[in-house]
């Protein structure tokens, strides 16, 4: 056995041998120790990095019957191929220097699937492995005390030796201890110490390892721990396992290393969780979805509760609320240190907009949602965004003569206000349209849609009221004075502000409905009161369109014909920002062509807007608000991202 | 064994190493013994030493480690700190292979401010980025199928609305 080992080159023997020769002899031992220590540490690895066990079919510990040549293993036959063809190829070993102690070990584990307990599995691999090879066994003590067993893994193996004359005869079993073995394991293998130091190091390696047996539950886990560590090191090539000692594992590294660059892939688990650790909450969210195997570092590690509790060590989280409400999960503390993120970003945040040309003609509605923006009304077509990349993603043309009034989406279907009727454009394709005959209700002037419904409100004074699914006409609300249509009790919000409201926004979770006028003016109501909150002037002009994000209770932005985007506080009115466009302008290539950069800026309470040129200030048709971000249409052929960066 | 005055300068004393392509370097001891893993061996191994191979790095990422434990060889004063940060700022500055190369070798080496400066810079290279983004800096596939991915962006939709 040394003798296998006494040519090889490895710079790991040099490592070991010098290290070795220095050495006071009570220091092998803790060494040794520490390297179980690692092997026990990297089988714990190798399932953080996901590396399955597959459950297989075991057979009864019974003896086996006569020999079957079909396996009765599934999965990891690659692994257990490159194992195997490990153990038995010629080439690259450095000449001769073959494998001779770890495909008993080796082949134990060929991947677990052969129980170390069940001869017949391994047998089966083994007889395939040592077809027309020399081979020696050497066997530990796992079936001394069965000698059945023994004599049952042996048959095959000398029925083919009497068969084949090529081979020399001899024994090629030897029974041995395990501990021996292993020592011989360790030491040759992985240490792989010169001829003449071998005999003292192993003497210490043994002592070491007696001294661990005792330590360990069973001899089978040792086995276990070092194939498995041999099963990572093939199964992952290991450009970084520090363990990987074996010469085979060194050649291929170098040969890797000097044909392709290294990946990030590369990094293990616990180096990607250092570099996530350094992450703030939406990166880290952002890293989940990027692939599979970082979705499982950071949901295995728990990175977004380690990132919580972080903050709250460092008194970042404050919901005056906490202690009352301990029953809330983790998700949606999360959510609520997004919204006061998304909050502050809009009020300190540094403000870049984005503009694309997204039609071909000018459009003047958007509405976004899931990071994807849809566009469209003015243009024969409505077109999907990914607010990613910017790039259009999917496209919808509109069937009708009539003109599209008015649309919204969700992640399955688009639905369109086309003249009288909705149309339905699943994301797969198919669309349909109904009512199918015309002129069941007159003109839709606009539409909302709330799975599993869509509200049109049309130019009569009623709200109808379709179930998709049903695709008619469930309810309608009339605001008209006869009330004879209405099945509802209407209310109505007064306000001071005579003049006429053009765009509603209502948030859920509050019950506030909040409203912009033909004369600049915000309003908000609570619904559950049905009294007016506040009233603010914001513009001397009309205001198109308010939104807020969805779920947050704090901030509403408000856009209108000046082109000024305001930023109000929900509950009191107050603005707390009106922010323009700003003329350096960066152009900057994406995929589908050219995305114009330029800064936003915030204005003093004092600066006169007319002295901010028109053209840096388009009308706001429509905004649309996502998470630290706003998308505005200017009734043109651009498309806005109003980007706020904290 | 090793001297214990391994943070000191004036010891000129010189330790071989060889990189996993057998090439070998010859490095003051107390810019080597910025590494953990090499401190420890020398420790170990004594005056004797000889040349202490390092399998896992390859020639070209040990001149890069070595070339930053020469700089940080000393404590760094006051005054130098600036001059240093900038100096870390450029020397983290490589191409992505070479990296992951020295960042796995400070792992290896156990070089723990090394190790800190170059997992900040990939972390550096993550922020601010939507998922396709740094798919793309990264080269990273997406393996999701896209029912996968919807699903998992639904446990956090409002990191992307």
């Amino acid at each position: 056995m040394e003798g296998e080992h006494g040519r090889n080159t490895s710079q790991v023997r040099n490592l070991f041998s010098t290290w070795f020769a220095g050495f006071h002899n009570n220091k092998v031992e803790s060494k040794l120790i520490e390297i179980l220590d690692r092997l026990e540490h990297i089988v714990k690895q190798k399932d953080i990095l996901g590396l399955k066990e597959v459950a297989e079919k075991r057979s009864s510990p019974r003896l086996p019957p006569t020999l079957v040549q079909d396996s009765d293993v599934y999965g990891r036959e690659a692994n257990k191929d490159a194992i195997v063809k490990l153990l038995v190829s010629d080439d690259d070993l450095g000449g001769g220097n073959k494998i001779s102690v770890i495909p008993i070990v080796g082949m134990g584990v060929t991947s677990k699937t052969c129980d170390v307990n069940d001869p017949y599995q391994l047998q089966v691999r083994l007889k395939e492995a040592m077809e027309d090879k020399k081979f020696l066994f050497v066997l530990d003590d796992v079936w001394n005390e069965n000698y059945d067993r023994w004599s049952a893994l042996k048959s095959p193996f000398e029925l083919e030796h009497m068969e084949n004359e090529m081979m020399e005869s001899g024994d090629r079993f030897v029974m041995h201890d395990l501990v021996n073995d292993l020592a011989k394991f360790v030491v040759g293998d992985f240490l792989r110490l010169d001829e003449n130091n071998t005999h003292a190091s192993r003497r210490k390696a043994l002592c070491a390892i007696h001294e661990k047996k005792l330590t360990m539950s069973t001899p089978n886990s040792v086995i276990d721990s070092i194939g498995n560590l041999k099963h990572l090191s093939i199964a992952t090539g290991s450009s970084a396992a520090a363990m990987d000692h074996s010469h085979v594992g060194d050649k291929k590294r170098q040969r890797r290393s000097s044909r392709s660059p290294t990946t990030v892939h590369s990094l293990e688990h616990d180096l990607l969780c250092v570099i996530f650790s350094f992450l703030d909450l939406f990166d880290l969210v952002h890293c989940s979805v990027v692939c599979k195997s970082w979705y499982a570092v950071i949901s295995k590690s728990k990175l977004l509760q380690v990132f919580y509790y972080k903050q709250q060590q460092m008194g970042v989280v404050g919901f005056s609320n906490r202690s009352t409400n301990s029953e809330k999960s983790l998700k949606m503390y999360l959510e609520e240190l997004a919204m006061e993120r998304h909050q502050l970003a809009l009020q300190e945040g540094v403000i870049h907009v984005d503009q694309w040309r997204g039609h071909s003609v000018g459009v003047d509605q958007c509405r976004m949602k899931m990071g994807l923006l849809l566009t469209g009304v003015g243009d024969k077509v409505m077109r999907l965004w990914s607010l990613e990349s910017y790039k259009c993603v999917e496209e919808y043309s509109n069937p009708e003569t009539a003109p599209l009034v008015d649309f919204d989406f969700d992640e399955s279907k688009i639905i369109g206000l086309v003249g009288t009727r909705l149309c339905i454009w699943r994301r797969n394709g198919t669309r349909s349209i109904f009512p199918s005959r015309e002129a069941t209700f007159s003109k839709g002037l606009c539409m909302r849609y709330f799975d599993p419904e869509a509200v049109v409100g049309c130019d009569e004074g009623t709200a109808r009221v379709f179930d998709l699914y049903r695709r008619k006409c469930s309810r309608i609300i009339s605001i008209t004075i006869s009330g004879q249509l209405s099945d509802q009790r209407v209310a109505k919000l007064r306000s001071a502000d005579s003049t006429g409201i053009r765009t509603l926004c209502f948030n859920p979770s509050s019950h506030l409905v909040f409203a912009g006028s033909t004369a600049g003016y915000t309003s908000c109501w609570d619904l559950r009161t049905m009294r007016s909150l506040w009233e603010t002037r914001i513009s001397p002009n009309v205001i198109y369109s308010l939104q807020l994000l969805r779920n947050d209770n704090s901030t509403l932005v408000v856009g209108g014909i000046d082109g000024v985007l305001c930023v109000l506080n929900q509950s009191t009115g107050e603005i707390l920002h009106s922010i323009v466009m700003e003329g350096n302008r960066s152009s900057s290539w994406r995929l589908t062509g050219a995305v114009e950069r330029y800064q936003g800026r915030r204005l003093s309470e004092d600066t006169r807007i007319d002295s901010f040129p028109r053209s840096f200030r388009p009308p706001i048709t429509c905004l649309a608000v996502g998470m630290k971000k706003v998308v505005t249409t200017h009734n043109s052929k651009y498309i806005s991202v109003w980007k706020f960066n904290k | 064994m090793a001297s214990s005055t391994s943070g000191s300068s004036s010891s000129s004393k010189v330790v071989k190493i060889r990189s996993s392509d057998n090439e070998n370097f010859e490095v003051e001891e107390a810019a080597a013994a910025r590494s953990e893993t090499i401190k420890k061996l020398l420790e170990d191994v004594g005056d004797d030493a000889d040349v202490i191979p390092l399998p896992n790095v390859d020639a070209k990422t040990l001149v890069k480690v070595m070339e930053w434990c020469k700089k940080h060889m000393d404590d760094v004063d006051e005054l130098n700190k600036e001059e240093m940060k900038t100096w870390d700022a450029e020397f983290v500055d490589m191409d992505q292979s070479c990296l992951y190369n020295v960042l796995l070798a400070a792992n290896f080496l156990n070089i723990k401010e090394l190790l800190d400066q170059l997992t900040q810079k990939v972390a550096d290279m993550i922020k601010g980025k939507s998922p396709e983004e740094i798919r793309a800096t990264f080269n990273i596939k997406n393996d999701f199928t896209p029912e996968e991915e919807a699903e998992i962006r639904k446990q956090n939709a409002w990191a992307f609305e």
